[in-house]
């Protein structure tokens, strides 16, 4: 334990003494974040996002308001699929879709006969522009619903049978009448959207943009530190430190272990200054800020242990860089790290998810916006044998004489 | 060559047979030595004689091939912690944390050998005396010069007072008044009880610390003695090395008591019984068979004179 603490208090000195390789890991991702601040602002890059619709009703009313989604700029931010009701349910379940829109049967009558009416939006926790998005979406086209319930009741009954083509052409003539008369209405609509979220999930804490690309840049952050600190053992080597300590009777474990918890504590720290800051600085807020620091340590701590071992079994320490170079950069564009895994074409989102820092930066959100799910647990499983590997694969390559160079 | 020149010195370092290989190439055949406490034993040898591979495999860097390495009665391979506890290393290389103030980078080296937190806070300043550097106790080693850093990579290996010190060239490349102050550094270990195990290519050095040697080359242990026992393979000759120009005729010379340890085509080493009075015929034959002498140095006998002889090559070649 001794020599444990000696090897983290020697790592965190130099770190201190030396602090370019800490500066970068940090500031790379916080211009990173503005750039990417700048170019969301733009308007080549649209977040494209999934609305599953159940139209029970399959009315002429509810084909009206479903197919709103796939009209003018909206169809460049929503795709949207009919599905039934049940496989709707399912495919939110497994968060394929940023939310499923159910339309009862009943719509279009309760529409004619203005009775009120609710509709069922469920919405993917785990995304949270694209939800939001259709939520709004929907509340403008059932209030513009009641207007024209309201304006235009009489005249809408001709559709409870099918109309003419002269009975339509009349409508279209009073429409034009008609349009300025619903400005002056401000009852409150008949027809109500209600919102379902699963309920271990509920409150979900809604964040801003840049506490959006928070977690993603915290995770660049984490890697690209990862990166810094795994360069040292290689530095270790060439400088023969670490041939003298294997020389020395303690153990090469110890030393292993040193380094990670030195690197566990630059994590911590990188991570505490990140989410204080983005709280007040980026309005980033946390429903669950402990388990957030704790899950951002610990995968930080698992995706460090991977990129050790293979720093450890490079061939040099220039095949090392450039290898983890060549690693680090598109697991980062593919984990979500410079743009949220729901802004990704599905593919690459779908990859994205199955790279550890994906993984990892897919719970952070979620531990961002409210409780844990059960994938937590699996995701924190995944990541434990992942360091567990690195550490063991690391521990053998220095035992097997990368001491002695 | 040697395969074993056991003294009555007690084993605190025994190599037995060591042996290593690497696929088909053998970086040291068969070494057998030991060392006692109080002793400094000198290991000579050019680059690549297996000299640091010796050293690896006492301090378990390396596993031998064959053979048994044991550091004060601990098997390297069996007891590798014991073994180690008594080692102290000096590397060839500046192996420490320049980042790190020299009293740092002791406090980390005590603690990796094992020293107790109260032993370590008294026994640093008593080392930074030792090597020089007690005023710079606080500065980061990347501050120091050269020869400061030889001292402080010596202070390391010597912290936690090993019973065994490896110093592996511990005065490459440093100015004359820090290898001075090494030199007797080393000797004051020596007195201190220490089994000093010297690795260098200085001869010079190895004639003036060690109280006993061995000659590595190839990897194979060639002459094993006294400084005394190593001259008197000699016989008390002559080193003459001749510069000029000596055509092939010239190595097969065949003069009474005078052998030739080296031949190129502008120099010659011979061996030679009194060679200040014999000057004038070696010109004489070198000049009968067709070679040319433009300069001449004789040496008294030493072991540069007995590594030529024993090898063909100078030592730093």
């Amino acid at each position: 334990m001794k020599f444990l603490l000696a090897v983290a208090r020697k790592d965190l000195l130099h770190i201190v003494r030396d602090p370019a390789g800490l500066a970068s890991s940090i500031g790379v991702p916080l211009v990173l974040l503005v750039l990417l601040t700048s170019v969301f602002g733009g308007e080549k890059v649209t977040p494209k996002g999934k609305l599953l619709i159940s139209d029970e009703d399959g009315s002429l009313v509810s084909r009206l308001l479903t197919s709103a989604f796939s009209q003018g700029e909206l169809a460049e931010m929503i795709e949207t699929e009919k599905v039934s009701t049940a496989d709707g349910k399912r495919r939110m379940d497994g968060g394929e879709a940023s939310a499923l829109l159910i339309v009862p049967k009943g719509l279009s009558e309760a529409f004619l006969d203005r009775k009120p009416f609710e509709l069922t939006l469920l919405k993917n926790p785990s995304q949270s522009i694209l939800p939001e998005l259709v939520e709004e979406v929907l509340s403008v086209f059932t209030e513009g619903g009641y207007y024209i319930q309201r304006v235009l009741g009489d005249e809408l009954t001709v559709f409870q049978s099918r109309p003419t083509d002269a009975a339509i052409a009349d409508i279209s003539v009073r429409l034009r009448g008609v349009g300025d008369a619903v400005r002056t209405l401000a009852d409150p609509p008949l027809i109500d959207v209600k919102m379902k979220q699963p309920a271990a999930r509920q409150p979900v804490k809604r964040t801003s943009f840049g506490g959006i690309l928070l977690p993603g840049m915290l995770m660049l952050s984490m890697l690209f530190l990862s990166q810094a600190m795994c360069a040292e053992i290689w530095r270790e080597r060439t400088k023969g430190t670490l041939r003298r300590l294997a020389m020395a009777p303690r153990p090469l474990a110890g030393w292993l272990l040193g380094r990670v918890l030195a690197a566990m504590v630059v994590l911590a720290a990188i991570v505490g200054i990140t989410l204080v800051g983005g709280h007040f600085g980026l309005g980033a807020e946390y429903a669950n800020p402990v388990g957030l620091f704790v899950w951002c340590v610990f995968s930080g701590a698992s995706i460090y242990l991977a990129i050790s071992a293979l720093q450890f079994h490079a061939s040099s320490d220039r095949a090392a860089a450039t290898f983890t170079n060549l690693l680090v950069l598109p697991l980062a564009l593919a984990g979500g790290s410079m743009a949220p895994l729901d802004s990704l074409p599905a593919s690459i989102a779908r990859i994205g998810r199955l790279t550890p820092n994906g993984a990892a930066v897919e719970q952070m959100r979620h531990l961002m916006a409210g409780p844990v799910g059960g994938d937590l647990f699996v995701v924190g499983a995944a990541l434990l044998c992942l360091g567990g590997a690195g550490f063991a694969l690391s521990l053998r390559a220095l035992r097997r004489g990368f001491a002695a160079g | 060559m040697i395969a074993a020149c056991y003294t009555d010195y007690p084993g605190m370092l025994e190599i037995e047979e060591l042996r290593k290989s690497y696929g088909d190439f053998t970086a040291v055949h068969s070494v057998s030595l030991r060392a006692g406490g109080g002793e400094v034993f000198g290991l000579l040898g050019p680059n690549g004689a297996g000299k640091t591979t010796t050293i690896h495999c006492i301090g378990g860097l390396l596993t031998p091939t064959s053979g048994h390495i044991r550091v004060n009665g601990h098997d390297v391979v069996r007891e590798g912690a014991k073994a180690r506890a008594s080692l102290g290393v000096a590397p060839q290389e500046i192996a420490l944390y320049e980042e790190l103030s020299a009293k740092e980078n002791l406090e980390f080296w005590g603690v990796a050998q094992g020293l107790a937190s109260s032993d370590l806070r008294a026994r640093i300043p008593e080392v930074l005396e030792q090597v020089g550097l007690l005023d710079r106790a606080k500065d980061p080693v990347k501050n120091f010069s050269g020869g400061m850093k030889r001292r402080m990579n010596f202070a390391c290996g010597i912290v936690h007072r090993p019973k065994v010190l490896l110093l592996d060239e511990p005065t490459a490349g440093v100015d004359p008044q820090s290898r001075v102050r090494i030199l007797e550094l080393v000797r004051a270990q020596a007195r201190e009880g220490a089994c000093v195990l010297y690795t260098t290519h200085y001869m010079e050095e190895a004639e003036a610390l060690c109280d006993r040697l061995a000659i590595v080359d190839h990897g194979r242990l060639i002459a094993q003695g006294t400084l005394g026992e190593l001259r008197a393979m000699l016989a008390e000759k002559d080193l003459v090395r001749l510069a000029g120009s000596f055509p092939a005729a010239v190595a097969a010379l065949r003069l009474a008591d005078i052998e030739v340890l080296q031949h190129a085509e502008d120099a010659l080493s011979l061996s030679v019984t009194q060679a200040a009075m014999r000057l004038p015929e070696i010109f004489g034959a070198i000049a009968a068979a067709g070679g040319e002498v433009r300069g001449a140095t004789v040496t008294q006998p030493s072991l540069e004179s007995l590594f030529i002889k024993l090898t063909g090559k100078e030592l730093r070649e």
